[in-house]
């Protein structure tokens, strides 16, 4: 399976899979402790769409979708999810500031 | 009301093939061995489902499962979670509500797995906000093995050159403010 590079593409397209089948649509986060490797993957059992990342930056984009389908999935396909990503967006911001004073 | 299928003949021999002799001259007749005698299939898929219990947890001892798991696999090893929308349910069981008129109700199954331990639990809309909170607390905890960013890494390798300086500056006007005063 092909791995898709862009973050933004990602969570767009998986989001679009889930609402298109909410029953057989599943999101699996795969933590490789020691290769330090974290591997997103969401599939349809037709489709199936990877996000493969080193990078600590991506773990938090990843807690942002995570709270997207937490939403999504408790709350069914139709939820809002505005508030779950623009919440996150909004904390990860400051944080982004905060950090570059300390140093 | 009384129209319940006769159980067929051949179907009662698969039943009880031993009531009668002429049972296994049946069962080869449709190619079916009788079920002692069939070897074991093992498939992966029937394997991984035979071998491994799947524990069902709230939502508080899940994460505490889960944190056990992740430091069990920190060595070596990977560590699975897989979200599902589901009602646990079958599909059949569903169709049926469905017809019936009756609601279902879903959650989020959240499963987690190291590939010889898989705990599970159902999270429902009102303990949604709750549960992301202390996973993402979780995840935080022991996704520590990431690469942090580039720019770090050339600003800890231009720090200590700048660091010899800057102490030196420091020293002096420290030591007044805490000895002499």
């Amino acid at each position: 399976m092909v791995y898709i590079e862009s973050w933004d593409e990602f969570v767009e397209r998986s989001v679009q899979l889930f609402r298109a089948d909410p029953h057989s649509t599943r999101y699996v986060t795969k933590y490789r402790h020691c290769d330090g490797k974290l591997v997103l993957k969401v599939t349809d059992n037709r489709e199936c769409l990877k996000f493969k990342t080193d990078q600590a930056q991506d773990a938090k984009k990843m807690e942002k979708l995570n709270n997207i389908f937490f939403t999504l999935m408790s709350r069914g396909p139709d939820a809002d999810i505005t508030e779950a990503s623009g919440k996150e967006q909004a904390e990860q911001q400051p944080a982004k500031k905060g950090r570059g004073r300390r140093q | 009301m009384e129209k319940i299928n006769p159980i067929t003949p051949i179907a009662l021999e698969l039943i009880a093939p031993s009531s009668n002799p002429t049972n296994q001259t049946l069962l080869s007749r449709f190619s079916i061995k009788p079920l002692s005698i069939r070897r074991p299939r093992f498939s992966r898929k029937l394997a991984y489902n035979f071998t491994q219990e799947m524990v069902l947890l709230q939502p508080d001892p899940f994460l505490s499962e889960l944190t056990s798991l992740y430091e069990k696999n920190t060595e070596s090893g990977s560590v699975w979670v897989t979200m599902k929308r589901s009602c646990l349910k079958t599909k059949n069981k569903r169709e049926q509500m469905e017809k019936e008129g009756q609601k279902i109700e879903y959650k989020c199954l959240v499963r987690a797995t190291d590939g010889k331990k898989i705990i599970s639990t159902l999270i429902a809309a009102k303990d949604q906000l709750k549960f992301q909170a202390s996973y993402a607390t979780v995840l935080r905890a022991h996704m520590d093995a990431l690469k942090k960013r580039e720019r770090k890494d050339r600003k800890k390798a231009t720090e200590p050159a700048k660091k010899p300086d800057a102490p030196k500056k420091r020293v002096p006007v420290k030591k007044p403010g805490s000895t002499k005063v």
